[in-house]
Order: C-alpha cells, then structure tokens, then sequence
C-alpha cells in the first residue's frame, strides 16, 4: 500500500514538472539509501564506494612515535645522592610505529571489505644505571690484619688459626661449650693478623680482581662498597596480524610476533670476577590462528592454534680462570664463584647456558544462547616443552662462613673473609652436565558453563572445569629423581635414585591428574532496582604441573659433586690451593646410590597440586551525581601450595636433637641424624606441594565518570594474608607447620590508591581560556593522568645474628622480651623498633618469636606517577602529541626496611631497628607522537 | 492513521504552488537536541552566546524520527542475547513516527535494515546481525552520524544514532592496547599510562564529531574495570556527549534490558530543534533555550559550525 502511495506521489510530482515531495520519513529513508549506496554501506554497492571516506572501513590508521628518557631531565636518586654521588646515568630511546588498514595489492586484490591487517614494530636502545650498597673488605682485612674488624656492637672481632685446634684436656661435656668450657682451643692469630704465608694463594689471585671499598654508609665497615653500573638493554620487535572475513559466517585471524634482544646486566664488579647475573640474549617468536565460526546467530564456535617459542641465552661464558687463579680440578672456563657470606661475591653461578620454551595450544569453544540459558563448552589442550642447558658453577661454586677462624662453639669470633683468606670453604659443589635435557608435559581443561537469567534481576553463571595435568617427561628418559620409598643400597635407608622408564618406573614420577574446579556467581538486584548490584561468587581451580627451566632431576645422567667440611669449626671441605677433590663418581652414573653424599632431588609423587579457592561478596550502587560506590568483602584460601627449599627441608635433623648441642657440628653425627642419612639436604626445586595461605580483604571503591573526559576513582583495601612459607628466611621448624602460620612476607594491609584521567577544560569549546584563534589552539587539547599508590610496610622478619645449631635449624628467630614494647613512640629513620624488646637466642635454642611480627611493620611507601599530554590536531584523522610523564613527580624518598638482624647480649648490633637509607627519585619521561 | 496523512500530503503536493525563490537567510543552521524535563514548548526563544537565535523549526516526540540502531557486539552471546532480546522488546511498541534502521558496526557500518516502520524487519534484522569480528565503534562513529546528520538536514525529521556495542579496547583492529612488544624490555615506562593512546583518540573523535547535527547514543553492554578500558569507556562517553547523546554501562547483565529501555526512550522523547545561528559567532559559543515554564535539558556549550551548510 505504502509503495503505490509513493508511487502516486511520485509520478504526480512529475506530472507537474516538480520533484517528487515525499512525507519526510519517506524522504529521509530515501536519503538513507542514497547516501548509504554511495557510502558502500549495503550489499550491492558499487565496489569503488567501500573507499569513501565516510564508509568508516577504508582508512589506514596508525601512528609514529618516539619516547626518550635521559638523566639530565631526572632527580638524582636518594640512594645516589645519600652517598655523594650527582648523577644516574640513563640514556634510553624507544621508537615504533603501528599501522593498520585493509590489504590492497595493486590490481591484485582488493580486501577492503574483507582483509585488513595490522602492523607494530617497537625498538630499544638503553643505558640506565644500578646502584647497589655491598659490603667488600676494607684494606687492612685484604692483607690479613684484622686488628681493625669489629662486631656488630663494635668489639674486637677476634680470628683465630685453624692450624692450631685441639681438644680442650679440660672440656667438661656436661656444661655447654662456652668461653670458660671450650671443647677445641685454638689460638688466635698473633695482633688478629693472618700472616702473609698463611694466605691461601688461590684466594690472593682472587683478591686482585676484588673490589676495595668506596663509601662509609656502616655501621663500622660494613655497607662500604657502593656502584653504580649501567645496565644495556637492546631489543627490537614486531608483531603482526590478519584478519579475513569469507563466506560471511567464517572469520579467520593470524598473528606472528617476535622479538629479540640483549640484556646486559649491571656489573657489581668490574672485571671478570663480577658475581651479577649473566648478560642474556633474548629471542621470542609466536604464532597464532584463529577461527571464528557463526553457525547461527545463538550459536558461535572459535577455534585457535598457539606456538610460542621463548629462548634465553647466557652469555658470560669465559674460559682460563681456574687455571690463572691456580685452582685446580675443576673445567678451565668462567671465573670460580666464591660466596663469602655477607660480603659481597665473586663470580657467576650460571655464566652460560641456553633454555629454550616452546608452548603449544590448541582452543575448541562452543557458545549457545537457548532461552535464558547461554552454555558454553571449551576444551584447551597445552602442550609445554623446555629444552635446557644450563650448567651450575661449571668452575665450582665455594662458600665460606665464620666458622673456620672462628673458636670452636663461640659465636661472634671469626669472620667469613678470614676463612676465605685461609682458603678453607665450608661446602663447594658444581655441576657437570654433559648434555641438554628436554623436558615435556602438557595440560587438557575441558570446562562448561552456564549462565542461567532465572528473573529480570536475577543471574546464576555456574561451571566444572576439569584439569587434566601430567608430569615431566623427559625426551630421552633421561630424567631421574630420588624416591624416598626406595630403599638405598648403600645403607637400605629409604631414599635411593631411580630412572625414567628403567626398573619398572615409568617415564614420568607423578601420577598425571585429573582435578575438579567447580565455580559459581550470583548477580542480583535488590528489589529490582537497576542502580544496585549484589554479587556473590565462589571458585576453585588447581595449577598444573610446572616445567622450569634448568636441568634439575637429571642427576646420574649430570653429575653435582658436593663437598663439605666434616667439622665447620675445625677443618675445612678442602683446601682452595689443593683444589676441587675429584669428582666421586663417574658421569652418567646409572646406579641407585648415584645421588649419595649430594643434595637429593626429591618429588611429591603423591598426585597433590596446589588448590585455590575463592569466595567473595559484593554491593555496588551508583549514587547522585554519577558516583558510583562499590563494597567488597573476599576471602580466599589455598593449599598444597609449591614451595621451595627456603620453606620445606624434608632432610632436616628433629629440633629435639639439639640438645646434643656441639656434637651436631660432627657432620657425621649430624647426618646420621637426619631421615635421609645417606644424603646431605634435599632439594625439592620449587614444586614440594606443601604451603598454604588464607587472604581475608575488604575494599571500598569510589568511581566517577563525566563526559567532559573526566574519570576518577578511588580505592581503598584492608587485607590481612597469612602463610607458612613465604618470606627469604626459612622455616625454623620443619617439623611443626603450625608453629610458622603468620602474616606473609609481602602483605601491605591497608592500600589506597587513586588514578584519573582528565581533558583539561582549556581551549575552544571549553568553559575557560575559549578563545577561537591561535590562543585556542595552545590553550586546547591538555590532558592529564595520574596514578597515585600508597600502601603500608611488610611486616618485619626479626631474625637471630647468629645460627649456631649445628644446621639443624635453618633460620633462628628472636625470643619476644617480656615487658618490653617493641614500638617506638615516634618512630624515624635513627630508630623505627625497639630492638630491646628481642633477644637473640642461646646457642642451640629455637627462637619463640613468630616468622613476621603481627604488628611491627616497614615504612609505608607511596608513590605518584602524573602524565600530561599537548595534542596538536593537524586535521580530523591526524594530529601530533607531546606528553611528558613524571614517575615519582613528587621526588618522594621511600625508607628502605630498618635492620632486623638482632645481635647476641654480649654483642648487640648496633644498626638493629634502624634504617640507613630511602630510595627512589624522580624520573621524567618525554614523548611525541604522530597519529594517523 | 498513516494512510490519510499520506493522502493528505498527496493533496498538499498536488495543490502546492511552486515555491518562490528567496534570499537564503543569512547565519548557519544547527540542530541542537534537547528534552522537556516539564512545561511545554511553547513561546521557545534561544539565544546563543548572549545573542537572539532565530528558532526555524521544532520537531517534538510527536514529529517522524530516523532512528539508527547500530549494533557493534562482538563478545559474550550472553551479554549480546540479552541486548538483543532488550532492542526488539523496546523496538515492537515504539509509536509509528519512528522508523529504526539497522547496521553493524564491525568491518565498518553494514545496512541490515533501511530505516522503516517494519518492526518485524527490524527485529529480524537485529536477532540475525553478526556477532563476530573485531569491536566498531570508534572507526564507525564518525560515519554513523554523518549519515544521521545528513537525513536530519534532507528532511524535517529527528534523526538519533544508537549504537549496542560490547566493545572493548583490545578487541579493535587499530591498535590502542599499546602491547608488549619486547619482553626483554623490563624498565619500560611508556606503558604506565596505557590509556594514552585511546584518550588521544577520543579527544580526536569527540571534536570531530561535535559539529553532528544528530546526537548520538550508546549502551556499552560490559562494564570494565581496567585503567585501558575505563580510559576507553570514559571516551566513549566523552564522544557521544559531544554530539549532545548520552550513555549507559551495564555493569550487569540483568542492567541490559533496562538501559536498552532508558536509550530509547530518551531518544523517543527527544525535541529537535533547528537554530539559525547569528553570525559571527565564536568557533564554540555558549547556547541557552527558555520557554515560560518549561525546563529544558540539552548542551549548553557546541560547535557552531557544522558538518555542511543547508
């Protein structure tokens, strides 16, 4: 009816020599398929018209850019500038382009409607400066005169000479060792002086390539070593991406990245003793398809395929040191790594090596939308590979403590550098490894979810997910692990070495797995009302098995020859000038004991993966003037968490036994002691399942957006996060988990942060500054963007100065002092404890004290980030911007801990519940680029 | 209803004597968009930057509107069956001087309904819309109300974009994500701000777009939390207001059907009212509508230029 009513119209019109006049709706939808004709918005427009302009598919967009940051727009740092020193090297420039459009090939093909493509290349080029505070020895101590060294507490620190240790004829055994109840005498050396003939000439070729100090941040001499080095970082890379539309229902995507650089790190020594990790080139590659299928408009399938390689270089190789230091039995290459304490080291752990990560990835996800139920089913299947090469200390690593000068039994006697001098290590180990391992795993999820409109205001989304994981396999089988229900041949103690797919062990050592991860959630408007939203959840998931890199369960196929001192006070694993013992064993060595006298790898092959749950609730609720305002309440929990060998030592001697006080300085009493005899420690590589957490936390967020570009928000939390595990000291007692339940290392309870983005009101158009000639044009177009943290200190980790329980405990905590506040009325930088309220244990004692402070805590830390951006518009597509970015604009100084360390009665350390220090500075960023 | 005002506008065709030529009156035409919070249009005077702006037309809710639905959905089919379940209920009741159009917004707008009283066409056309590719809006936007501005100018009818979009910053083809690019670079800054990229294009597009003479709606189907996505969702917002429209987020699924029904009763009971601009008037220029009685709702501050001259 209304066609012929038109056509009426139409043909009346030009009956009367006038043009048509249609009814105005009719007249715009006419113009509507006009102009959207011309536009090559409809099926069957002419072909050219996809390119107009206005079409809203046909530009190619993009930009250009180029970031620089140097040290003359910088604040020197705090830490720089507190030890004298004006200026932090940075010299760092990052360039890019991105462009992206349709594919056009000259009289080839025309994908405007179909294929476009996507383009970012982005290259670094940096120079930045490290700073670090060591601690090296002062001159006299490198010459062997000690008569300067003193304690914590600034007392003489007497060395004495392991050449001359004896038993006591009048060591009472039943009083505990002590100055007036020595078990072994030794004397001291003559004026706290090493004779220049004593001095081990392997740990004097050391010395010439060891720092002396240059700075005085003490207390006394320590802290007396300050550098700063410029790190390198090179790296160039791209990625690109397809995307092409056919038969209308299908949509296929491709990418391809890579990258590749050089990360050169900060040198903590100059010269070929530097102990900083090694300079590693990166090369990244990854590729990706995907496939999008709508089958109906209720129903989509997306399928992708992944492949990604990540491969990480060392290289630090260097080879002759062992031979110009004159150290013998061990591979002439990289410099020896000597650890000497609290001093600083020499030498690299890893100087070379390569690991190469490939993942792969293969996604099937069906989603169908029928009535009010949208299912979804995925299934994920991952396979992971890591081919690793990294040989440990391929020149030996040797590690030296006080005991060696020290008088037998005595804290606060003998020093790490004087045993070094003496050249007697307490342990030395390396690694021979012959060849790469290839190890392999992979992982299927399989998981589906409904999301469930059960009424108007109400929403139910529910979902199981199985996680199917399975171990490590090795390539060639050559993987091995200790398994700690085999009994050894060498003393039929349980814990002996077996071997992929050999003595009726399969490839792998754990069971693969098949975990349930049940979640769900709730939304709901109270009462209807749409300004209102009360969210419930709840989830558990697992985490797989995971592949590190290193070559760790391989021992038998690689060698890791250990050496320790029998007694650490009175004689030493070995010599320095006699050299690395031989090896004790053959490499590959295949036999059940292969692992003996070394630090076991040992696996849970009881089939536990970490679990994580989660519950949490929710308000939220948008109040006048567009605030909106969000309550949390979550708790979250876990357990069989991977832990490694600073929170679980299944080798560890019972506490009970330290009543044996002394005797456990006799290795092998001491190992006799111990489960495993048969082994020194046991090595669980970061994947013992044996932690567990709980997060308690409620937040408050505040959020306000305009549409003059303006957007704020605000949030606060308070969380309380407990562990047993966490935090770089240890467990004190391996054998009561309990005992070690306090708040995690890193837990900062109350956080509050703010961010916003503002277009300033500025310019033509805006209510001030509106001028419309060139003044608008500099007035206009300013932006602003901040993010701004601050968040409330760790919790302190006091620990004991000394550790004197024959290794049966593998950190010391301090004992709580009855009476005495550990806080400070004010506290500052000269005294932020009370360190009276701690004291440290007696020999042989564990301390009462819990692993972190429940209420002592770090500084609180802020920091302020603020970018402000110029836009030049050159037209509508196309326009320049500066921005210049202030990180840490304020300059605000950060407090570093203060020190937890707490010393002995006779000799408290002097620097405990201080700080010496702040860190951080303000950094300034300049950009420009041009978009298109 | 529609078939007489058709025959009688057949009668005034018929009978019309042709126009006589005039002098074009002097100043440009813009088409401001404003809501009658209470009271009545009439006795309407605008004045712009303090100066009497001569009012050529009202165009109340009772008068024809083109609207143009634009739908840009390309995530979750949860989130895009309820906004797709919310338009069709919303479109069915509409009065009949609104005619809905659809497109798509991903590769570019794509017609899949010409604007008309077909209701069954329109649904059929949103239930059956893509659902897949990468998000439109901000490479869409521009055409979008250009096209609307042009039939507002063609015709004496309101004109109002509507766009249902689920975009998110990640999913667009231009890249505004900023990504990693080499990993190995640890000490990066240039990522801290991550909204950058997207405010720089939102600025753009929010002054590109100020001169439209059709506001522009959107409903953003799923609210986002990061700092890329606020930046995004806070241009989005940025953009439409600059057109004189407005936007809704749903940060749930059960806010769809609602904000659906919210963006298009606004758009049902929008006023358009044509100005002749005095002239000389500044690049931006300051407007205020009074009517006795009546409160007005609309943008006080716009473009006094506009996309063409009619």
């Amino acid at each position: 009816m209304r066609r012929s009513l038109i056509a009426l119209i139409l043909a009346s019109a030009l009956a009367r020599g006038q043009a048509p006049k249609l009814p105005p709706l009719e007249q715009a939808a006419e113009e509507f398929r006009r102009l959207t004709r011309e536009m090559g918005l409809r099926p069957g427009s002419p072909r050219r018209a996809a390119r107009a302009p206005g079409a809203g598919r046909g530009a190619y967009h993009g930009r250009l850019y180029h970031n620089l940051r140097n040290d003359i727009l910088d604040a020197v740092p705090h830490e720089i500038r507190q030890r004298g020193g004006q200026k932090n090297l940075l010299r760092r420039n990052q360039f890019g382009f991105s462009v992206s459009g349709p594919v056009r090939i000259p009289k080839l093909y025309d994908g405007g409607r179909r294929t476009f493509f996507s383009l970012n290349y982005e290259g670094v080029r940096e120079r930045i400066s490290r700073s670090y505070l060591r601690t090296v020895p002062i001159e006299p101590e490198r010459r062997g005169d000690f008569s300067l060294t003193v304690d914590g507490s600034g007392a003489p620190l007497p060395i004495f000479d392991p050449s001359t240790v004896r038993p006591n004829p009048l060591y009472n055994p039943s009083q505990p060792v002590s100055q007036d109840n020595l078990e072994f005498i030794k004397d001291p050396f003559p004026s706290n002086r090493i004779p220049d003939s004593r001095i081990d000439p392997v740990a004097l070729g050391a010395l010439q390539y060891y720092p002396l100090p240059n700075a005085s941040a003490g207390p006394f001499f320590r802290n007396n070593y300050f550098i700063v080095s410029p790190e390198t970082n090179t790296a160039d890379g791209m990625i690109a991406r397809l995307d092409h539309t056919f038969l209308e229902k299908h949509r296929l995507s491709v990418s391809y990245s890579f990258t590749n650089g050089l990360s050169g790190s900060a040198r903590l020594i100059d010269g070929p003793a530097d102990s900083a990790p090694a300079d590693r080139e990166f090369t990244n590659r990854r590729g990706a398809v995907e496939h999008i299928l709508t089958l109906s408009p209720q129903t989509v399938n997306t399928a992708s395929v992944e492949a990604q390689t990540s491969i990480s270089e060392n290289v630090s190789g260097q080879s002759g040191w062992p031979s110009r230091l004159g150290l013998r039995g061990v591979e002439d290459s990289s410099f020896p790594r000597f650890d000497i304490a609290n001093y600083l080291d020499m030498g690299r752990l890893t100087p070379s090596g390569r690991t190469a990560r490939n993942v792969f990835t293969f996604t099937e996800a069906l989603s169908h939308k029928r009535g009010r139920h949208s299912l979804r089913f995925s299934s994920q299947f991952s396979r992971t590979q890591v081919n690793t090469f990294l040989p440990y200390a391929p020149s030996g690593a040797y590690f030296f403590h006080w005991r060696y000068s020290s008088l037998p039994g005595i804290v606060n006697t003998g020093l790490a550098f004087a045993s070094f001098l003496l050249g007697g290590p307490e342990q030395a180990d390396l690694a021979l490894v012959p060849s790469p391992s290839y190890f392999r795993n992979w992982t299927w999820t399989n998981a589906v979810q409904d999301v469930w409109e059960l009424k108007p205001d109400l929403t139910l989304s529910f979902g199981l997910s199985l996680l199917a994981a399975t171990p490590r396999v090795e390539r060639y089988d050559r993987q091995s692990i200790v398994d700690l229900r085999v009994p050894n041949p060498s003393n039929g103690r349980p814990g002996a070495l077996v071997f992929a797919n050999r003595g009726g062990f399969g490839r792998a050592f754990q069971p693969s797995a098949v975990k349930p991860q049940p979640y769900f959630s709730l939304a709901w408007n109270p009462r209807g009302n749409r300004q209102s939203v009360l969210r419930l959840s709840y989830g558990m998931s697992y985490q797989g098995y995971p592949i590190y890199n290193g070559q760790w369960g391989t021992r038998g196929f690689t060698g890791h020859p250990y050496f320790s001192s029998p007694n650490p006070f009175l004689e030493p694993a070995f010599r320095l000038s006699g050299g690395m013992p031989p090896p004790p064993r053959p490499v590959p060595d295949l036999s059940a004991d292969a692992a003996n006298d070394t630090d076991a790898n040992v696996l849970d092959s009881s089939g536990r993966l970490p679990r994580y749950q989660s519950a949490g609730i929710s308000y939220e609720r948008q109040v006048s003037g567009g605030i909106v305002l969000t309550g949390a309440l979550g708790v979250s929990w876990g357990r069989d968490l991977f832990i490694g060998n600073s929170a679980v030592r299944l080798n560890a001697v019972h506490p009970d036994y330290l009543s044996l006080r002394e005797q456990l300085n006799d290795l092998a009493l001491n190992r006799a002691l111990r489960p495993y005899p048969q082994f020194f420690e046991i090595d669980v590589f970061s994947q013992w399942p044996g932690g567990r957490y709980r997060r308690d936390a409620v937040s408050l967020r505040a959020e306000k957006r305009t549409g003059q570009g303006l957007s704020l928000s605000a949030s606060y939390e308070y969380s309380r996060q407990f562990d047993d595990h966490s935090g770089p000291y240890g467990r004190q007692d391996q054998f009561n988990r309990k005992n070690e339940w306090a708040l995690t290392a890193w837990n900062n309870p109350h956080r509050l942060s703010f961010s916003c983005m503002y277009e300033l009101p500025l310019g033509a158009g805006k209510p001030l500054l509106n001028y419309s000639d060139w003044r608008g044009y500099l007035a206009g177009n300013w932006s602003i963007s901040a993010i701004s943290t601050v968040a409330s200190g760790e919790p302190l980790a006091l620990r004991a100065q000394f550790n004197n329980t024959g290794g049966v405990l593998q950190t010391v905590r301090v004992n709580p002092v009855p009476g005495a506040a550990p806080r400070v009325p004010n506290p500052s930088p000269e005294l932020w404890f009370n360190p009276a309220a701690f004291s440290h244990p007696p020999d042989f004692e564990m301390g009462s004290g819990p692993r972190t402070h429940p209420f002592l805590r770090g500084p609180t830390s802020q920091n302020h980030d603020l970018s402000v951006s110029k836009r030049f518009p050159i037209d509508q597509e196309r326009s320049v911007e500066f921005t210049a970015s202030g990180f840490n604009w304020l300059n605000h100084a950060n407090w570093t801990d203060p020190d937890v360390v707490i010393g002995p009665a006779s000799a408290p350390n002097v620097n405990a519940g201080r700080i010496i220090g702040s860190r951080g500075g303000r950094v300034v960023q300049l950009g420009l680029r041009f978009s298109f | 209803m529609t078939r007489r005002l058709h025959l009688l506008l057949l009668a005034s065709a018929v009978t019309a004597a042709p126009a006589r030529p005039s002098a074009p009156p002097r100043g440009r035409r813009r088409r401001i968009a404003a809501w009658l919070a209470s009271g009545s249009a009439g006795g309407l005077e605008a004045t712009v930057e303090g100066r009497q702006a001569a009012i050529e037309r009202i165009l109340s809710p009772e008068d024809g509107l083109i609207l143009l639905l634009v739908l840009d959905m390309v995530e979750d089919i949860t989130r895009i069956g309820a906004a797709r379940d919310a338009a069709a209920a919303a479109i069915e009741p509409l009065p009949s001087n609104v005619w809905a159009g659809v497109l798509s917004a991903q590769d570019g707008l794509n017609v899949l309904a010409d604007p008309s009283p077909d209701r069954a066409a329109a649904i059929a056309a949103i239930q059956n819309a893509p659902t897949t590719g990468r998000a439109g809006f901000l490479e869409t936007v521009d055409p979008a109300a250009r096209l609307a501005s042009a039939l507002a100018r063609k015709a004496p009818v309101r004109s109002a974009v509507l766009y249902l979009t689920d975009s998110e910053v990640g999913n667009y083809r231009e890249d505004f994500t900023n990504p990693v690019i080499n990993y190995s670079d640890t000490r990066d800054l240039s990522r801290r701000f991550p909204d950058a990229l997207i405010r720089e294009k939102s600025a753009r597009l929010a002054a590109a777009l100020s001169p439209s003479d059709a506001p522009v709606f959107a409903v953003h189907l799923a609210f986002l939390r990061d700092r890329l996505n606020e930046a995004y969702q806070t241009g989005l917002q940025q953009i439409v207001e600059a057109t004189g429209g407005q936007a809704w987020f749903c940060r749930n699924l059960t806010e769809i059907p609602g904000a659906v029904a919210a963006a298009f009763e606004r758009i049902r009971s929008m006023y358009s009212i044509c100005l002749r601009l005095p002239e000389r008037l500044p690049k931006n220029a300051t407007l205020q509508l009074s009517a006795p009685g009546a409160d007005w709702q609309y943008r006080t501050r716009f473009t006094a230029k506009a996309w063409s001259h009619d």
